[in-house]
């Protein structure tokens, strides 16, 4: 269990550095998906199904070709970035990452107890388990997550849509 | 087995690379990006604490973990909606020319 | 115990009818008249189905809900069956379905008649309501209704001004009697704590509710009579009683079937139909009813001079319409519920006869409605003529007609009540049979003096006038084979025969139709002139203008409101006149205290110096704004950061 989580951090890091530190946008996006598919791999190891699933369906599926539809539109014609791909004081910028993850996140992890070992063996895998969940008490939240994600495709055909000539 | 530490350690990197791809990255797209990995970030420790929980037959953690991808799915709609905007104005996607709103 | 739940169809029908004909196009062919018919045919037989129930039943049986529960009180509607429901009832489904079928040929010309039927129903669901219901409450919405849908039918011809104004007329002035009603209302339910007027268990409103409160309350008037007081004062509003009469002249703008149907069988009714159902409020109070009474006959007999003077064919009945209302409360309040429910069943009859009699020979004369320039119809219109003559016998109190019943059992309860009501009632039936008598002769005989063409009209108009003019007629015989009065008051006051009233009875009616007939023979009319303008002090040049009383509320009602705006403006004045002062002052304060320190000093060198130091260093500050998304993102980031920190911290510090 440890080697498969092993190589899969490898991955998300490979992944993740690259998307940072490439000079061409659609490599750093296929990064991107290499990232999201070893994240789904993650979700299969600590057991969460479903989630690994609908993760490839939406992030590598939608998200993810939907990203790679923006750069396509905001191609400059005159090619890639330039040298330069980092903006003007990225020092500072990187500072306070790194702050943000020493100063709080490791000590938050190395501060608390934490098991060492999952308190159940096996979890059964449940579909249904969690459909009766977002049926039943999450209902409010399905209906707020429809009207969110409708509300929220066509504001953003609206805003991207070409001014009308009149 | 696995002890709850590695996973949340691989979360907190994964999210200290997002947030300095943000700060540091001069193209939106690769902001908006980043801050996905971030959102990501988020969810693998939701599933990490839900497996490591006493009882994890409430489903509670894959719960929000859809709910948070739902949301970020429809929040990276309508950046990407703003980014082809704003590409349209500027002619650019370089994040340091768009000082309009810089005090002359 | 026979379940009554059915009667809650009554209103229902042709409420929904009414939401289903809004639907409908303007102008579908007789689609909406048919169905309008249909429904209020459909209460008929709800109605019949009630009277049967409740000829078995010697009480009240009543069906009520829990509307809504307020605080720890409860809201309740429900519906009643007694003797007063069922009449009241039937009347007006019968009279209803008649007006409605003649309304469908009536309004066959007219683009907008789906909408018409459409209000005619609305207007049927609360009038009907009214009369089931069981709850005050409920009546009050049904009132309201009623008051909604006159409102919308007088102003149905919306493009004539004139009949805007008297529908806003109409609305606003039953508003100030509904005022009256709606205290009585919270009255009631504060010190009764319910709002139904029967229950089983014998708590409502009329059983025991507050009949058995303290006396003395208000002026004299026990509890329950200062509630009987103000639900009448909402009478006073919707009957036209006096000082509140003066809508229901101008309502007679709308069309022919609406002023029959309102003003002379049903809402107009409906205020002396809530007297005769609270009448148990009424009764321990004698000082009430002799307001009541005395109210009365001043209607009655100051609407039928009024009627005198007129030359509107539709506005003498309605102020004929205003004086019987007064007489039917001259009934309620000499003699009790049967009298003056007696009187209001008979009436509807012949004045909704009258009503669509006169439709139907404004309608014969091409739209002209002065008596003046009428004449001869009876050769010309004779269906019409006939059967309005038996409408006007009904009125005169002709005899052995209905209308002579009813109008002989209310002159005895004021025979034995008080001798003076009964000469003014006598006197103002006397000038009933007068001014009908005129109208009649102006209309039917000698010769015609107008200019078009009368013809009879279409059948379906002439079929409602003459069952109407059966019953007119034969009403009265009816009525005594079917017991209507006792049936209609079990308990109450039973009136004896007196030679002496049928003698003035018979005296008033005849001899009116006589002097009538002297005044007002054919000859005398040619002249143009009206005989009766040889009256002395100008008395007829005041009856032909109503009293003035339209011009006397417009000038006290509009001074008024001109008087508010003058003070509101000499209030702002006020005010300006005091502002303007306090800057002139405030003005030399400043500048003597200006004047005593050394201003150069404390405005130059501190106050602009300081401004200066602040532009120049205001650079520094606002480098914060680059514009750069880049730059914004970093510091919130580090906001972020130290939020967290500072969070964490305190946290650590408190454990």
């Amino acid at each position: 269990m440890i080697i498969t989580f092993c190589i899969l951090s490898v991955f998300i890091i490979i992944g993740a550095v690259s998307t940072i530190r490439l000079h061409n946008i659609v490599y750093a996006v296929f990064s991107l998906m290499l990232l999201f598919s070893a994240i789904a791999g993650i979700f299969l190891l600590l057991m969460a199904e479903f989630v690994a699933v609908a993760q490839i369906l939406i992030y590598l599926g939608a998200v993810g070709v939907l990203i790679l539809f923006a750069v396509m539109l905001t191609h400059s014609v005159t090619g890639s970035s330039g040298k330069n791909i980092y903006s003007n004081g990225w020092g500072w910028g990187l500072l306070l990452s790194l702050s943000i993850l020493f100063a709080t996140l490791l000590p938050a992890i190395y501060f608390s107890d934490f098991p060492s070992d999952p308190a159940v063996e096996i979890i059964e895998p449940s579909v249904k388990k969690l459909g009766m969940e977002m049926m039943h008490s999450c209902v409010p939240a399905m209906w707020l997550i429809a009207i969110l994600l409708t509300a929220a495709l066509i504001g953003g055909i609206v805003i991207a849509a070409p001014p009308q000539k009149r | 087995m696995l002890p709850l530490e590695y996973i949340l350690i691989l979360s907190a990197v994964l999210f200290f690379i997002g947030l300095a791809g943000v700060l540091i990255r001069r193209h939106v797209i690769i902001m908006l990006i980043c801050i996905e990995m971030m959102l990501n970030a988020a969810n693998i420790n939701f599933i990490a604490f839900w497996r490591y929980n006493p009882n994890p037959e409430l489903h509670l953690g894959p719960l929000f973990t859809l709910f948070s991808i739902a949301v970020g799915g429809a929040e990276a709609a309508v950046g990407l909606g703003l980014v082809i905007a704003v590409y349209r104005f500027y002619n650019t996607a370089n994040a340091d020319k768009f000082d309009m709103l810089k005090d002359s | 115990m026979p379940s009554i739940t059915f009667l809650y169809w009554i209103p229902l029908l042709p409420l929904v009818m009414a939401g289903l004909l809004a639907f409908f196009k303007p102008n579908a062919k007789r689609v909406a008249s048919f169905l309008t018919v249909a429904t209020l045919l459909a209460c008929f037989f709800f109605s019949v189905k009630a009277y049967l129930i409740d000829i078995e039943i010697e009480k009240t049986l009543t069906h009520n809900f829990a509307w809504m529960h307020v605080g720890g009180k409860s809201i309740e509607f429900g519906v009643a069956l007694n003797s007063l429901t069922s009449s009241m009832l039937l009347m007006v489904c019968f009279v209803g379905s008649l007006i409605f079928i003649y309304a469908g040929s009536y309004m066959q010309d007219d683009e907008r008649k789906t909408r018409f039927f459409c209000y005619l129903n609305l207007f049927a669901a609360g009038m009907l309501g009214i009369i089931v219901s069981n709850s005050l409450l409920m009546l009050f919405m049904c009132w309201e209704i009623v008051g909604l849908a006159s409102y919308l039918l007088i102003g149905f011809w919306y493009h004539k001004p004139s009949a805007a104004a008297a529908a806003q007329k109409a609305f606003i002035t039953t508003r100030i009697g509904d005022m009256g009603f709606l205290i009585g209302i919270l009255l009631a339910f504060k010190y009764s704590g319910t709002l139904l007027f029967y229950t089983d268990g014998g708590t409502g409103l009329l059983q025991s509710g507050i009949l058995s409160a303290n006396t003395n309350y208000f002026c004299g008037l026990s509890l329950s009579a200062t509630v009987a007081l103000l639900l009448f004062i909402g009478a006073i509003g919707k009957s036209g009683q006096l000082p509140l009469h003066v809508w229901l002249p101008d309502a007679m703008e709308g069309p022919t079937p609406v002023s029959a149907l309102i003003h002379a069988a049903t809402m107009v009714a409906a205020g002396v139909f809530l007297v005769a159902r609270t009448f148990v409020l009424f009764e321990g109070s004698p000082c009430l009813l002799n307001g009541i009474a005395w109210l009365g006959s001043a209607t009655m007999l100051f609407a039928a001079v009024t009627a005198l003077g007129q030359y509107d064919i539709k506005r003498i009945l309605a102020y004929s319409t205003v004086s019987q209302l007064g007489f039917m409360m001259v009934g309620l309040g000499t003699g009790g519920v049967a009298f003056g429910m007696f009187h209001l069943l008979t009436h509807a009859f012949f004045k909704a006869l009258l009503f669509l009699g006169a439709g139907s020979l404004i309608h014969g004369c091409h739209h002209e409605q002065d008596i003046r320039k009428m004449g001869g119809l009876l050769r010309t219109m004779p269906l019409t003529g006939y059967a309005y003559l038996a409408g006007m016998l009904s009125l005169c109190a002709f005899p052995f007609t209905a209308g002579y019943f009813s109008k002989d059992m209310i002159l005895l309860g004021a025979w034995e009540h008080n001798k003076a009501i009964f000469a003014v009632v006598a006197f103002s039936s006397f000038l009933t049979a007068l001014y009908m008598t005129r109208q009649c002769l102006y209309v039917f005989f000698g010769n015609y003096r107008g200019h078009h063409h009368p013809h009879e009209s279409p059948f379906q108009m002439i079929l409602p006038i003459l069952i109407l003019a059966v019953f007119a007629i034969g009403g009265g015989f009816f009525a005594e084979n079917i017991h209507l009065f006792t049936f209609l008051n079990p308990v109450g006051k039973h009136a004896e025969h007196n030679q002496t009233v049928v003698f003035v009875s018979w005296g008033v009616a005849l001899g009116g139709m006589l002097i009538g007939y002297l005044f007002y023979h054919p000859i005398r009319l040619r002249s143009g002139k009206d005989p009766l303008a040889c009256l002395p002090f100008g008395i007829y040049k005041l009856m032909e203008n109503r009293f003035y009383i339209d011009e006397i509320y417009a000038f006290t009602v509009g001074n008024i409101w001109k008087a508010a705006g003058i003070v509101c403006y000499l209030f702002e004045e006020l005010l300006i006149v005091i502002k303007v002062i306090t800057e002139a002052l405030v003005n030399k304060l400043a500048r003597l205290c200006a004047n005593f320190g050394d201003n150069t000093l404390i405005v130059n060198y501190g106050f602009d110096n300081t401004c200066e130091m602040i532009k120049r260093r205001a650079h520094l500050v606002t480098a914060i704004q680059t514009g750069q998304v880049a730059a914004y993102l970093r510091i919130t980031t580090l906001g972020a950061l130290l939020f967290v920190l500072t969070f964490w911290i305190l946290l650590k510090i408190k454990i």
